[in-house]
């Protein structure tokens, strides 16, 4: 059978390689002798590489200048110089409207927390909090005393309101010294909770993911001015419009889903279709969401608007879930953003005029996704 | 420098030894440049972008988990900032017939049609490359990064697969579409730029006459 014109560009980069077998190659020279528009294309892709490629990369601006390595050396620690003294002045500020950067800089994979007692102490916290939420009929937000109060066990705020729904599966296996933990140095960190030592042994029903109220979700969602959704990559070729600063379409590296991607790639995000009872969420970490909730609950009144970032790096929607039915309960308008890191700032500055920051953090997971949270005074 | 020395200079860096980040700038410097000239044409511009993305690996190296070499994961970085320093400081380049039309500007196998000396081969050389710039960067971002790194700065697929996460096939395909849509655009520069010509022949001969 004799290559079609379409073939023929599918094995040109093998041809042009040098990598095609004597089979192959034959029926693409027959093909070629016959056919002037493929003949032609050869000619133009072999002049590219051949003669405009030397060209490009023999250009002597594309060499670095000796010393530069010098100057972007001076330059790094300029940036953390500066970063330091920021950050000095963040701590001491009594004013909670502010973007919430610090606790990121204590993360180090030394730093993380994975011993099983630090998990069921997290997953006893937050189940309190979900108990918290989902018992008491709640207009403000609960004053830390009160938070301090369930934490401490002192008996009088009751922890044993338990939400119907336990939002957690406590057998976490999957964190390891890798994942990026948000906890502070062991020991030093006082916001952590307080152990929970009341000898409960519960079991933690799971969540059922079918119960949760999508539709509230979707609402949020469509509020979104930004056209994704929340979990999932965007398809490039969706109408869904991209109301991003950029002109790209790049599925890859800027975020949208990729329909080329690899199905079997580990950090592949889900599949674009917003319909969470499938369950595929990518989700914080235990620990991440641990984390999340203790800022969000302890900072800050509800007329302020937080920032935080977080990488998606696990790949078990428990945290997720349980993170979002926080948020139905949070007094204030709540979303969930998931952008592309590589606008995610700009983005959010233009629709909150927050202050601009150039934090991105980059997973050498090569996680795309970058979610921001806003929780946004009514 | 050995994979084993690198990895300890990657530890030591995480634990906030700058010496040793300053000679991972050393080694990897020169290819972080040139990716980034590559994308943005310049060098001031390459220098700028070269410069943030070691800052933001400075930032996160406390994040790198050894999964992937550090080579992928500087280049990642580096690709991700310059997509970043096109759109906050450079502006887009829209491929428009009517800009062809109007300008002078020929595709390289044409003379220029005006009163010049004929371009040395320096001058041909230099437009050639910014017209190439200029194509490259009128394609969808998606394509052009495949084109740059793998056609301008040689990454083997494997390496293109993992800084940009996707699987060979795919890598591949793009690569195919890429170098195929450069050359459509090129051909239809060319295309103008014989209307062009044609049209400047026209009216001189036209203006010859009278």
């Amino acid at each position: 059978m004799p290559y079609t014109c379409e073939q023929i560009e599918e094995r040109m980069v093998d041809y042009l390689d040098g990598k095609l077998d004597e089979k192959q190659l034959r029926q693409v020279k027959a093909h070629l002798e016959a056919c002037t528009t493929c003949a032609e294309n050869l000619a133009l892709q072999k002049a590219w590489l051949d003669q405009t490629i030397p060209l490009i990369r023999n250009d002597p601006e594309r060499i670095a200048a000796d010393n530069l390595h010098v100057s972007i050396m001076a330059a790094v620690k300029q940036a953390a110089e500066k970063e330091k003294n920021t950050a000095a002045e963040d701590e001491s500020r009594e004013d909670q409207a502010r973007i919430l950067l610090p606790w990121y800089r204590r993360l180090t994979t030394r730093n993380v927390l994975t011993t099983a007692a630090a998990l069921i102490v997290l997953v006893i916290s937050i189940q309190v909090f979900a108990g918290l939420y989902q018992s008491n009929v709640r207009t403000g937000d609960p004053t830390n005393d009160e938070m301090a109060g369930i934490l401490a066990g002192d008996g009088e705020t009751s922890s044993l309101e338990y939400a119907e729904e336990m939002p957690f599966d406590s057998d976490r296996d999957d964190i390891n010294d890798n994942d990026i933990g948000i906890m502070g140095e062991e020991g030093t960190d006082t916001s952590m909770p307080a152990i929970i030592d009341d000898g409960r042994q519960e079991e933690l029903p799971e969540l059922d993911l079918f119960e949760i109220d999508w539709q509230v979700y979707s609402g949020f969602l469509a509020d979104l001015p930004v056209g994704g959704s929340l979990f999932s990559q965007r398809d490039p070729g969706e109408t869904q419009p991209v109301p991003t600063t950029q002109e790209t379409d790049d599925p890859d590296l800027i975020a949208p889903d990729d329909p080329d991607a690899d199905p079997t790639d580990e950090s592949a995000l889900i599949d674009s279709d917003i319909d969470f009872s499938e369950d595929p969420l990518q989700a914080l970490t235990l620990i991440e969401q641990a984390e999340a909730i203790r800022v969000l609950t302890r900072e800050g009144p509800p007329a302020e608007t937080l920032l935080m970032t977080f990488w998606n790096e696990s790949d078990t929607a428990e945290a997720w879930k349980n993170l979002y039915m926080m948020s139905q309960t949070w007094p204030y308008r709540s979303i969930l953003y998931q952008m592309p890191a590589v606008n995610a700032q700009e983005q959010l500055y233009e629709e909150l005029g927050a202050e601009l920051t150039d934090e991105i953090f980059i997973d050498i997971d090569l996680s795309r996704w970058e979610i921001i949270l806003i929780r946004i005074g009514e | 420098m050995s994979d084993v020395s690198e990895n300890t200079l990657i530890k030591q860096a995480s634990q906030g030894d700058d010496e040793a980040f300053a000679s991972l700038v050393e080694l990897y410097s020169s290819r972080i440049y040139s990716v980034c000239f590559s994308f943005l044409g310049n060098r001031q511009d390459a220098e700028d972008c070269a410069q943030e993305a070691f800052i933001k690996a400075y930032k996160a190296i406390s994040k790198f988990n050894f999964k992937a070499s550090f080579y992928t994961w500087i280049y990642r970085i580096a690709v991700n900032s310059c997509h970043d320093y096109r759109r906050k400081y450079q502006k887009v380049v829209i491929h428009s017939l009517d800009q062809d039309l109007e300008t002078e500007d020929s595709s390289v196998s044409m003379q220029i049609a005006d009163d010049n000396p004929l371009p040395d081969e320096i001058a041909l050389a230099n437009e050639t490359k910014e017209l190439i710039h200029q194509e490259i960067q009128a394609l969808p971002e998606y394509l052009g990064q495949i084109l740059i790194l793998r056609d301008i700065e040689e990454l083997s697929y494997q390496e293109l697969a993992d800084v940009l996460n996707l699987n060979l096939g795919t890598v591949k395909s793009r690569l195919a579409r890429a170098r195929k849509q450069l050359m459509e655009q090129l051909k239809e520069r060319e295309q103008n730029a014989v209307k062009t010509r044609q049209k400047t022949d026209r009216s001189a001969r036209r203006s010859e006459r009278r």
